[in-house]
């Protein structure tokens, strides 16, 4: 009873493509409603990042980038300066490398002593349970504190090599975070830098 | 042509919601069901949520059932639904970002639900754009109730909350459990027992009915087969008229036929008719 042409095998691919076409039309369209929302909200929680880091600073003043900070850093985003009352207290930096599932946007601050103070993950597609284990504390905890001039390379998390110890299982979303923070030390040595 | 019976566009809408409940009873789509309603505001979140994706999965399906080669039709629905999920992740992001938040995950994991397949394969790709609407807003009500009814009760004993505000004492000592698989499952079951409970008395007060019906017009008019077959008809089914002749629409409704062909009901009404009645003219079909 079936059309027979319904049982060929171009009748049916047509047909799902048909399908795809319109599922895609509706979604780049959705997608195109929504897009400067979300970018707000992004923003809205990198800021918030950034005020819990450096809870004693009063305003971050945004740093214009140049193209040698982005040869230096690939996946830097942005950079600010903190300031309390005027003073200049550290750097923080916002930086995206690729993870397992996309990027993994890392938001790190830097103290004038040149000592991790902070970080904190953004939100990321790795995967959840896994990859997502680099935005706790189990993971970050013992970065925080340490020196730019320590080794950021990862390390297996039974080794006792220097290094950032990496999550079991979840080698990539690790190597992201260690090439998020490589990025925010290369460009942090090129701020101090000139300053000397 | 034999009438196809369907069922009237009210009972298509309220099936959902207790008779054909699809988490409690038809028992689809229990893993978000017991993942995401920790709290009123989740379970409310991911029952909203699914139950767009129902409407415009079955809304798109139906519209596009006479073009899906049966071939591919499940690849065909899968886009449909990995689409709408999409879009609805998107409208939670930027418009409920605490919902986002809170069900992570679980969003997507809409794609994989079982009612929404379940419904698109069984229902959407065989029945019109309005009967397919209704049927979605009723498993998605039907869906969403159950989950607000597991997030209140989950919530007030396992952290101590009701609606987000705390109560006293118990938000101090919560019934940790309950906000643990172990839990979801312990209360999962129980609202089971309360629909199949609830089920068993809807059915009693209907065979009460039925009773009555019997009652009253055996009493009438007991010698007459012809009208106590006629007037127990008529209250089974949505056809008032007792023969076809007195009828506008002269059997072309085809509910003679169907009445010929229908499946004697395992009701009070139809023993009746086949003990009382059925002797009295011979085999079931010479009319």
């Amino acid at each position: 009873m079936q059309d027979k042409r319904k049982n060929g095998l171009v009748y049916p691919l047509f047909a799902l493509v048909v399908i795809a076409l319109i599922m895609g039309a509706i979604l780049g369209l959705t997608n195109f409603a929504t897009a400067d929302i979300i970018q707000e909200q992004i923003l809205q929680k990198a800021q918030e990042s950034r005020q819990k880091i450096f809870p004693e600073a009063d305003s971050f003043t945004e740093i214009q980038l140049e193209e040698r900070h982005q040869n230096l850093a690939p996946g830097l985003e942005s950079v600010f300066s903190a300031q309390s009352q005027g003073e200049l207290v550290g750097y923080v930096f916002t930086a995206a490398n690729k993870g397992y599932a996309g990027d993994v946007p890392a938001v790190i601050g830097i103290n004038l002593d040149g000592k991790i103070i902070g970080i904190e993950v953004q939100d990321n597609k790795e995967t959840p349970g896994l990859g997502t284990k680099v935005a706790l504390p189990d993971f970050l905890d013992p970065i925080i504190g340490t020196s730019v001039d320590d080794s950021m390379e990862i390390v297996k998390s039974y080794e006792t090599k220097p290094g950032i110890s990496a999550v079991t299982g979840a080698t990539f979303s690790s190597a992201a975070i260690a090439a998020d923070l490589k990025d925010a030390r290369a460009v942090f040595n090129e701020l101090t830098g000139e300053e000397q | 042509m034999a009438a196809k019976k369907q069922d009237p566009l009210n009972l298509v809408f309220l099936r959902g919601i207790i008779r054909d409940n699809p988490v409690l009873v038809l028992l689809l789509g229990t893993c978000p069901f017991l993942a995401t309603t920790t709290s009123f505001f989740n379970g409310l979140g991911i029952g909203l949520a699914t139950t767009f994706v129902l409407l415009m999965t079955n809304v798109v399906i139906s519209l596009l059932r006479n073009f899906i080669p049966n071939k591919v039709r499940i690849p065909a629905y899968i886009i449909v639904i990995a689409g709408f999920v999409s879009v609805v992740e998107l409208l939670i992001r930027a418009y409920v970002p605490s919902l986002y938040q809170s069900l992570g995950i679980f969003i997507p994991l809409i794609t994989v639900n079982c009612i929404v397949l379940g419904r698109a394969e069984a229902f959407a790709s065989q029945n019109t754009v309005l009967r397919s609407v209704l049927d979605a807003l009723g498993m998605g009500l039907g869906f969403t109730l159950a989950c607000v009814l597991m997030g209140v009760i989950r919530e007030f004993f396992g952290s101590g909350m009701i609606f987000g505000y705390a109560v006293p004492w118990l938000v101090d000592n919560p019934f940790l459990i309950f906000i643990m698989p172990t839990g979801g499952f312990f209360v999962y079951a129980l609202l089971i027992i309360l629909v199949i409970a609830f089920q068993k008395y809807l059915d009693r007060r209907r065979a009460e009915k039925e009773a009555a019906i019997i009652e009253r017009y055996l009493a009438l008019n007991s010698d007459d087969p012809e009208i106590v077959k006629a007037a127990l008809m008529q209250e089974s089914d949505a056809c008032t008229s007792a023969s076809c002749e007195g009828c506008g629409l002269v059997g072309g409704c085809g509910m003679e036929q169907y009445r010929a062909q229908m499946r004697p009901r395992r009701s009070r009404l139809n023993l009746a008719y086949h003990s009382k009645l059925k002797p009295a003219f011979g085999q079931e079909g010479d009319e």
